[in-house]
């Protein structure tokens, strides 16, 4: 690792002496120079592995002493003469001799020019990231360019293969010792380099095979047992394939109190400064993530011994380190953890990273770093410095971006009791803002640790800021819209029927009424329902088919100043009785057909189907008057939620919660009175509150649609074209199968306005609907929220065109007005932009809470502490989310149903996703299946398109698609077809239903034998390294064993056979036998046809 | 996601000035507008308490327009 580390004050554990060898010949690479080796030859940037050292000189250099010096440094280390060759499948590195030892310096001379400044600046970068040629050399190189009269900048560059981070302090402080022997001869020279880099590499070989290495294998092969990914970082932008994308770096420095307070902690709790500043970066990123369990990678200097603490070498080693946050949970316990896990982790460094990564077996996915993807480096050796006598030098900053070699990189170092550090990070995954608020949450994260009590428990450790705090809060609580009225819900309504009487308020089939007459009924049954409510806020149920007469109903209920309690006659009946059991309604209303559902209600029974027989039809038709105390905080309905656990709860909604919902959301969209809605729900889900009432309070006119037609898409989207709906609510699962259907029957429509909400959005099936790209209708808008917190909070814009980067697709926007969502972390403090938490939603939605269910409400209702209105309250809402740079808010699933397999974080939206771009999928749903305490397994249910005549798809295609798609752990490994999702009652896909996958849903790699001279060869290949008898044509090198340097035997093995220019790469890309021989196939075939091979 | 982790801090039964009660970190700041009930212990001991005393959920400002309206 270019970024220098070191180790603590280590003893020099081993006596014997690493011997002097004869080393004319081919030499072994050390498995870490092996490692960077292969990367090269797989042709990976290679200037991320780029070692560079730059100074500004002023004074009278002698710029052949200088020279001199360098050539010397050259003569001196072997190393820096060595180039790096493939011998017989093995790669060696050998050493040319001393005697024509030069460094290669170009020397520059831009005294005069007045671009001097700009073209020494263009001449570094070039000079640093210009690639190196491994078997070529020289793998160090430099230049010296004359600036002025007496001011010189040198620059050098090394490749990390014969190089590392404390080799640039032997670098400087050499060069600076030979110019002195140039200028005085009287000067010793250094003191020969007893062995050099060789013996070290040939010395490391025999001891690779000791026993001793036994204890070590054990212990990284137990620390890091079920290791999760490194840890997943809420990055800004979409992971992609490769982490290919350059750093950039935020550097910060301590303050001088803070590093005195950081020492004087670090020996009040006995552990290094290393340790301390390690353990709080460990908090920081677990606080970011949510993550407790995780690996951070650091390097070690790895000069143990005597006799190689003065070669320059490639010597560094990185360490895994995994830390547990969850078991040590105080300051002092978790600082004990770290210090534990550092020493353990020295204790068996005399393995190499290489050997670590071989030992785990990660998951071999490209996108990810194997085993961690943050590291931690600590500085606290000697850089050296280039001291040139009667010359002043100045270190430059290492301007030149480099490719990053993992997602975050925190440096830090202690110079002269100051505590310097630099974040490097992937620009491809984080913004700039992103990094200075990470190291601005380390830096609080320091001043509060060093003030805390050892018994301090780490998670009531403030990462935030007080700017980061206010920054947070701002983005909670928003603009309030206009203040909340005093209204009642029915009254909204009676004001909209005031202003149009005469317009359609439902449609119904053939049976319509207008707002005039759906307020005169419902005031009629409104009337004759006043009489069985004892005060305001009884609880009336009512159970009706979707009819004119069930939305009358629902008015009339209100205005007897009672609270409606829907009941969907489609639900089974044990459910439906549960709820009149635990409602206790005063009433119910129903139809005469219906009544056999509820078995034996404990109330009066109304049935309205025989309206002119029915005692209320003489009653008057005017508004009721205010005889009974209806309040804006009175219930207006009380509706069902199941829970993932336990019975369902009636969640009371006040009308001052519905009122404010509808007052609100007048800010955000504009709905006008000729607008059509459809009431596609059942009134038990709370998405009807919003389709009835909404529509109803606008002066539209609302289609009940039957149920026939809300079930079947061809059905809801004739009746959408026929009755000219403009307006149409829809939860995402309803809607992708209504765009199938849209395509269907060709489109044709006059909606303006798509809403959807009620279940987490993908975005892949959107594109489905297949609208036309410059079209811009119709609008679409994705809405976030709970029963408990009245219907919706949140909604944003979506496009239903065009694709959606990773971060929209989560993104549920911003909150209404009047509505305020606080993003927490485990101990109820704000989390500071970007990283993850659990949503709280306070405000004028938060219900009145859960029916006759006091300690579930205190539980989940808590003390607003944010807000300025005192004595308010917010919901706990289970739900995962993080503020995205666009200050909306990202949904990440929910707290308790994040599925875990084999320790790793899945999010099962992604791969239902990225399974429903394969064209032979129309749906796709993918659950974690298995008994509690078993080992989970992803299952993945997909439909497939009606214009599909002849289906092909099986589960090893659509096992290989995703494999090219996802991590390795993210792949079902069963796929089960299913003609069609059943929706529950309130739209959302059943899982109770689905079935479980039976022995043909498993995509197995079944033996096929290989077809065609290629495959046999790479087969016969394949077999002989890998150690196989019998190599398949669909047998995958990686699983069958291989890694990356048998990777490159076999490349090189078909290379010889077949001439053709493949390399590593290829075999990652196309890692089963048929996949590679087709790829050489084609390759070959567009030799023939040059024409072909331009186009490739 | 970390695990849930056992909650065995100390908490206060409080309510605010509609009555409805809740729970709150005995060892936090109380938000203005609520005030301790004056039972504490875990988590659980306060919620059971809440289901034995907070027998009328409606809030105050309801019920007292309701007595008026009433008498």
């Amino acid at each position: 690792m270019s970024a220098p580390m070191s180790l603590q004050n280590q003893t020099r554990r081993y006596s014997q002496r690493i011997p002097q060898t004869n080393r004319d010949g081919d030499i072994p690479l050390s498995p870490a120079q092996r490692r960077l080796w292969i990367l090269d030859q797989m042709g990976h940037d290679g200037s991320a592995y780029h070692l560079r050292l730059a100074v500004r000189i002023e004074g009278p250099l002698d710029e052949r002493g200088l020279c001199w010096a360098l050539d010397e440094v050259v003569k001196r280390h072997e190393i820096l003469r060595t180039t790096f060759h493939m011998v017989e499948e093995t790669p060696v590195q050998r050493i040319s001799g001393s005697d024509a030892a030069k460094f290669d310096l170009v020397l520059y001379d831009l005294r005069g020019t007045d671009i001097a400044d700009a073209a020494s600046t263009d001449l570094l970068a070039q000079d640093a990231s210009r690639p190196f040629n491994l078997a070529i050399g020289p793998l160090i190189r430099g230049s010296l360019i004359r600036l002025a009269e007496n001011e010189w900048i040198l620059a050098v560059t090394m490749h990390h293969i014969v190089a590392d981070g404390w080799s640039i302090g032997i670098l400087r402080n050499e060069i600076s010792l030979f110019y002195r022997i140039f200028l005085d001869s009287l000067i010793p020279p250094p003191s020969p380099l007893l062995i050099q880099y060789g013996d070290y590499a040939r010395w490391l070989k025999t001891v690779s095979t000791d026993a001793t290495l036994a204890a070590s294998t054990a212990y990284w092969k137990s620390t890091l047992a079920e290791s999760p990914p490194g840890l997943d970082l809420p990055a800004d932008f979409a992971r992609g394939d490769h982490l290919s994308s350059e750093g950039a770096l935020h550097v910060f420095e301590l303050e001088d109190v803070m590093a005195d307070a950081l020492n004087r902690f670090s020996r009040h709790h006995r552990v290094t400064l290393f340790m301390t500043l390690l353990a709080a970066w460990a908090v920081t990123l677990s606080r970011i993530s949510m993550q407790t369990d995780m690996t951070i990678g650091t390097p070690v200097a790895n000069r143990n011994y005597l006799e190689i603490e003065h070669l320059i070498g490639f010597f560094v080693n990185t360490l895994p380190l995994r830390f547990n946050l969850v078991e040590n949970r105080t300051v002092s316990s978790l600082l004990q953890h770290v210090r534990k896990v550092l020493l353990g982790a020295y204790r068996h460094q005399d393995i190499s990273f290489e050997q670590i990564v071989e030992l785990t077996r990660p998951s071999r996915h490209s996108t990810q770093m194997p085993l961690f993807r943050t590291m931690f480096a600590w500085q606290s050796v000697d850089p050296g410095i280039l001291d040139l006598p009667g010359l002043k030098t100045t270190r430059l900053p290492i301007t030149v971006p480099s490719p990053v070699k993992c997602e975050l990189l925190l440096t830090l170092r202690e110079r002269n009791g100051k505590i310097t550090g630099e974040l490097e990070y992937a620009t491809e995954l984080f913004a700039e803002e992103t990094a200075a608020r990470i190291v601005s949450c380390y830096r609080t994260l320091l001043s509060d640790l060093v003030n805390s009590p050892g018994q301090k428990s780490i998670s009531d450790l403030s990462i935030l800021s007080a700017e980061e705090r206010s920054a947070a809060l701002s983005l909670s609580i928003r603009h309030t819209g206009s203040s909340v009225q005093n209204k009642l819900l029915h009254e909204m309504f009676e004001e909209q029927a005031m202003r149009s009487p005469e317009s359609t308020a439902i449609l119904f089939q053939e049976t319509s009424l207008t707002y005039c007459e759906l307020n005169q009924k419902a005031n009629q049954l409104g009337r004759y329902l006043r009489s069985f409510i004892q005060s305001p806020g009884d609880r009336v149920a009512i159970c009706l088919d979707r009819s004119v007469e069930m939305i009358v109903g629902l008015l009339a209920i209100l205005k007897a100043g009672g609270a409606y309690v829907p009941l969907d006659p489609h639900y089974p009946a044990d459910h439906l009785s549960y709820m009149i059991a635990d409602c206790a309604p005063i009433a119910l209303v129903t139809t005469s057909d219906l009544i056999g559902l509820i078995p034996c209600p404990d109330c009066p029974v109304i049935c309205i189907d025989h309206w002119e027989a029915a005692p209320w039809y003489h009653q008057q038709r005017h508004n009721l008057g205010s005889k009974i105390a209806v309040v804006s905080s009175s219930p207006a309905y009380v509706i069902y939620t199941s829970g993932s656990t336990g019975q369902p709860k009636g969640v009371v909604v006040s009308h001052r919660n519905i009122v404010q919902l509808l007052l609100a959301t007048d800010e955000l969209f504009v709905f006008k009175p000729s607008d059509i809605w459809t009431l596609c729900h059942s009134i038990s889900f709370d998405y009807s509150v919003w389709e009835i009432w909404k529509c109803l309070s606008s002066g539209a006119c609302l289609v009940v649609l039957p149920l026939s037609h809300v079930r079947t898409p061809q059905l809801l989207y004739r009746a959408i074209k026929e009755r000219g709906v403009t307006i149409l609510n829809q939860t995402p699962s309803a809607f992708s199968a209504l765009a199938e259907a849209r395509a269907e029957e060709g489109g044709g429509d006059a909606l303006r306005h798509i809403v959807l909400a009620g279940e987490a959005l993908d975005r892949e099936m959107l594109k489905k609907w297949g609208f036309a790209p410059d079209s811009t209708k119709p609008r679409s808008t994705n809405m976030y929220g709970i029963t408990e917190t009245t219907v919706v909070s949140t909604s944003c814009e979506i496009s239903l065109r065009g694709s959606v980067s990773q971060a929209q697709s989560r993104s549920i926007g911003g909150p209404f007005p009047n509505t305020n969502i606080y993003i927490l972390d485990s101990v109820g403090e704000l989390v500071p932009r970007g990283a993850l938490g659990e949503l709280y939603i306070g405000g004028s939605g938060v219900s009145l809470g859960y029916l006759q269910r006091p300690s579930l409400t205190a539980h989940r209702f808590l003390p607003d502490p944010f807000c300025s209105e005192t004595g308010g309250r917010m919901y706990r809402s289970g739900d995962l989310g993080r503020w995205n740079l666009e200050g909306e808010i990202e949904y990440f699933g929910r707290n308790d149903f994040q599925t875990k397999i084999r320790g790793f974080r899945i999010e099962l939206g992604e791969i239902e996703a990225r399974l429903a771009e394969h064209p032979e999928v129309s749906e796709a749903l993918v659950v974690a299946r298995g008994e509690q305490g078993s080992e989970k397994q992803l299952v993945a249910y997909f439909s497939v398109p009606n214009s599909i005549e002849h289906e092909t798809v099986t589960p090893a295609i659509l096992c290989n698609h995703l494999a090219r798609l996802l991590p390795e752990h993210m792949v079902p490994s069963a796929y089960v077809k299913v003609d069609r999702f059943t929706l529950t009652p309130n739209g959302k896909r059943e899982l109770n239903t689905l079935p479980e996958p039976d022995g043909a849903a498993f995509a197995t790699r079944p033996y096929e034998e290989p077809v065609g001279e290629t495959e046999f060869l790479i087969a016969k290949i394949w077999g002989d390294l890998l150690g196989c008898s019998r190599v398949g044509r669909h047998d995958h090198f990686f699983e069958l064993g291989g890694h990356s340097l048998l990777a490159l035997r076999a490349i090189n093995r078909i290379r010889q056979q077949r001439l053709l220019p493949i390399s590593i790469p290829d075999i990652f890309e196309s890692p089963t036998v048929a996949e590679l021989a087709g790829l050489i196939v084609k390759r070959e075939l567009a030799v023939l046809d040059p024409a072909q091979h331009l186009n490739r | 996601m970390a695990t849930e982790q056992p909650d065995n801090k100390a908490y206060s039964v409080v309510l605010n000035d509609e009555e409805q009660y809740s729970i709150w970190p005995a060892a936090k700041l109380l938000p203005g507008g609520w005030r301790p009930e004056g039972v504490a212990g875990s988590k659980e001991e306060c919620l059971a308490h809440i289901e034995k005393v907070w027998t009328d959920m409606r809030p105050l400002s309801l019920r007292r327009k309701m007595e008026e309206v009433q008498a």
